[in-house]
């Protein structure tokens, strides 16, 4: 883990900056154990919603890099997990919107997720390389929340948390993406 | 019968499954960052921020509408011709997951070689430090090689003599070491510790290469007396212990651009698996060599990925329509081989140039990173990548400015031709601060 190593700064430093690298090696510690402990598992998250490791380790890094940053303003650091989870799923969105124009821009899927994909297909079975297919061509929203609730088994309310929606939207955008999740598999299916 | 649920279940816990644990790359986080931090500077910012609130929403709005004409304006400027987008901010995080340090040769000296040494920061060019070779040596030959974490780095010293005959000046390279560089960022103090590697390997070398965990050093050598037998050494900096990997009459392992300095002719996956370049009859070789084995053939011990039309020994050919590679990188993964491409095509004469990845199990394409459509041939200049991130996602390389669209190969044209040292990602192309010039500086950085 790259700690910054500017708080080896120490000759001619103010109360306040020396405040300010404690407060930073503070944050880098608490951030880089968080890392440890998650990294994995929100890069899993990442390539289930993108089908594409590398691009999901960045997000995944971009989403601490933020944590990191924005580590003072956090109220409670008990919820960094939530936090960075949701940062997670916004580089996600983010993406998945940076691709879908590029199809539309060059009216056809990008080599490199088609490369990424055929790549995954070689390690995942045809009926999950079916499924997730099907998941991907689902809105948005759906396929967080149906990720959220089936990958993660995240309750409503936590579900509810990470995309920033009421309990009531996940149950709903939960259903219907269930829905047409599974008319999508019946349709590969015959 | 198997729910939908249950589908769902099995497959996004399959597609998780391909992410081994423990396989996450190293977290690097952004110094820049450092000033939001202070908790006190923050609350004051919250403050002034919030009394402004309702005075700046009409001038936040006009500087939206701005911003969003000078965006359009960027991307209009910076895309043709180039698929990764030029973006203005968010660098601070990309520049900060790269590695903190690279070391960059300085100083003109005989025959490309330098004056010394610089330590670098990355995320700005800033010099941390400069050494000379120590005595009796006088100059660093233009062969720099790096773990790629920024940390430890193997430059290699040497003496240059010279005298004075009828002609003029004669002048020739003496005892050659290869020195391991430590970079103590606490200190700013660079270390230099002399690396025990026989002279006459170190005279015969053709490439080296520090692997990733620095404790191992793969040296490539064909040497000068008897039949063309092409080695691999692979020494044990911690042991002293060496392994050897021979090709009796193989081609030479060697770089495919001819110019000292430039290029990568080894590279490693933390896994011991060792990446190699080797000129054939038909052109030119990519290799993967298990160093886990206690040496031995070269040819057997090690597997073809990549095949690439070429001459029979001498400098990068292309033929049309054909990808062509240069100087290849391996992921530390071990999944991906890196590097630049080019294809050239005809009616129209048109040059493609690209960052290309393969799979290193099957030696398939899995995607490009960035490529520039020129119009007319490809007059010889030589993109690289210089280091890659464990996924691949990441690089820095040495590449022409996005937009660039046309070359015509005379020498008025140079200024439209010069080179940059960049991070490239499937997304973004980002100047390095600082950096060298790739353009006058062909003793390319290591990381």
């Amino acid at each position: 883990v790259g700690i910054p190593t500017g708080t080896a700064r120490a000759a001619g430093h103010s109360g306040g900056d020396r405040a300010g690298d404690e407060a930073r090696t503070e944050a880098a510690r608490a951030v880089a154990a968080l890392y440890g402990a998650h990294a994995v598992g929100l890069i899993r998250l990442a390539v289930v919603m993108l089908g594409d490791r590398s691009v999901a380790e960045d997000v995944v890094q971009e989403a601490f890099c933020g944590l990191y940053r924005r580590w003072g303003q956090l109220a409670d650091p008990d919820k960094a997990l939530g936090y960075v989870r949701a940062s997670t799923l916004n580089g996600c969105r983010s993406e998945l919107r940076h691709r879908l124009r590029g199809q539309r821009r060059e009216r056809q899927a990008p080599a490199e997720v088609l490369a990424a994909s055929a790549e995954q297909a070689a390690l995942l079975g045809e009926e999950h390389r079916q499924v997730l297919l099907a998941l991907r061509r689902l809105p948005g929203r759906q396929r967080e929340a149906l990720v959220l609730r089936f990958y993660l088994d995240l309750t409503e309310p936590e579900i509810a948390h990470s995309m920033g929606v009421s309990p009531g939207t996940v149950k709903s955008t939960t259903s219907r993406g269930l829905a047409a999740l599974g008319r999508l598999l019946e349709e590969a299916d015959q | 019968m198997i729910t939908t649920e249950e589908r769902l279940r099995a497959a996004t816990r399959a597609a998780a499954a391909t992410v081994p644990p423990d396989s996450a790359p190293p977290l690097r986080l952004p110094p820049a960052a450092e000033g939001r931090l202070s908790p006190r500077a923050w609350y004051l910012g919250r403050r002034l921020r919030r009394r402004r609130l309702a005075a700046l929403t009409p001038l936040a709005a006009a500087a939206a509408v701005i911003i969003v004409l000078a965006a359009a304006l960027v991307a209009v400027h910076a895309l043709p011709g180039h698929q990764a987008a030029a973006r203005s901010g968010h660098h601070e995080s990309l520049l900060a997951q790269l590695p903190p340090y690279y070391v960059a040769l300085n100083g003109d000296a005989p025959v490309g070689s330098a004056k010394s040494a610089q330590v670098r920061a990355t995320a700005t060019g800033k010099v941390l430090a400069t050494l000379r070779p120590p005595r009796p040596d006088t100059v660093f030959m233009p062969q720099v090689s790096g773990t790629g974490d920024g940390q430890e780095f193997v430059v290699l010293a040497s003496r240059w003599n010279s005298k004075k005959v009828k002609s003029g000046l004669q002048g020739w390279f003496t005892a050659r070491k290869l020195f391991l560089l430590r970079f103590d960022p606490g200190m700013h103090r660079p270390l230099l510790t002399a690396l025990p590697i026989p002279p006459d390997v170190i005279r015969d070398q053709t490439g080296f290469a520090l692997s990733r965990s620095g404790q191992q050093l793969a040296v490539a050598r064909a040497p000068s007396k008897g039949p063309a037998s092409p080695e691999i050494l692979v020494f044990n900096l911690m042991t002293g212990a060496v392994k050897t990997w021979t090709w009796p009459g193989g081609g030479p392992v060697s770089s495919r651009v001819p110019i000292p300095g430039v290029g990568q002719v080894l590279s490693w996956a933390t896994d011991g698996t060792l990446a190699f370049q080797q000129r054939s009859r038909s052109g030119a070789q990519v290799r993967l060599l298990n160093t886990n084995g206690p040496g031995g053939s070269l040819q057997a011990d090690s597997r073809l990925v990549l095949d690439w039309p070429g001459d029979a020994g001498a400098n990068l050919q292309y033929r049309p329509n054909q990808l062509t590679g240069l100087n290849v990188l391996l992921t530390p993964s071990g999944s991906r081989l890196v590097c630049a491409t080019i294809t050239v095509t005809r009616h129209p004469l048109t040059s493609i140039l690209a960052f290309t990845e393969y799979s290193a199990r099957t030696g398939r394409l899995v995607r490009q990173l960035g490529s520039w459509t020129l119009h007319g041939l490809w007059p010889g200049d030589d993109q690289d990548a210089l280091w890659t991130n464990t996924s691949g996602s990441t690089l820095i390389v040495v590449a022409h400015p996005p937009g660039l669209k046309h070359v015509a190969v005379n020498a008025g044209n140079v200024a439209h031709w010069s080179q940059v040292i960049s991070v490239l990602t499937p997304r973004k192309f980002v100047l390095l601060p600082g950096a060298p010039s790739a353009e006058t500086d062909l003793r390319w950085p290591a990381w």
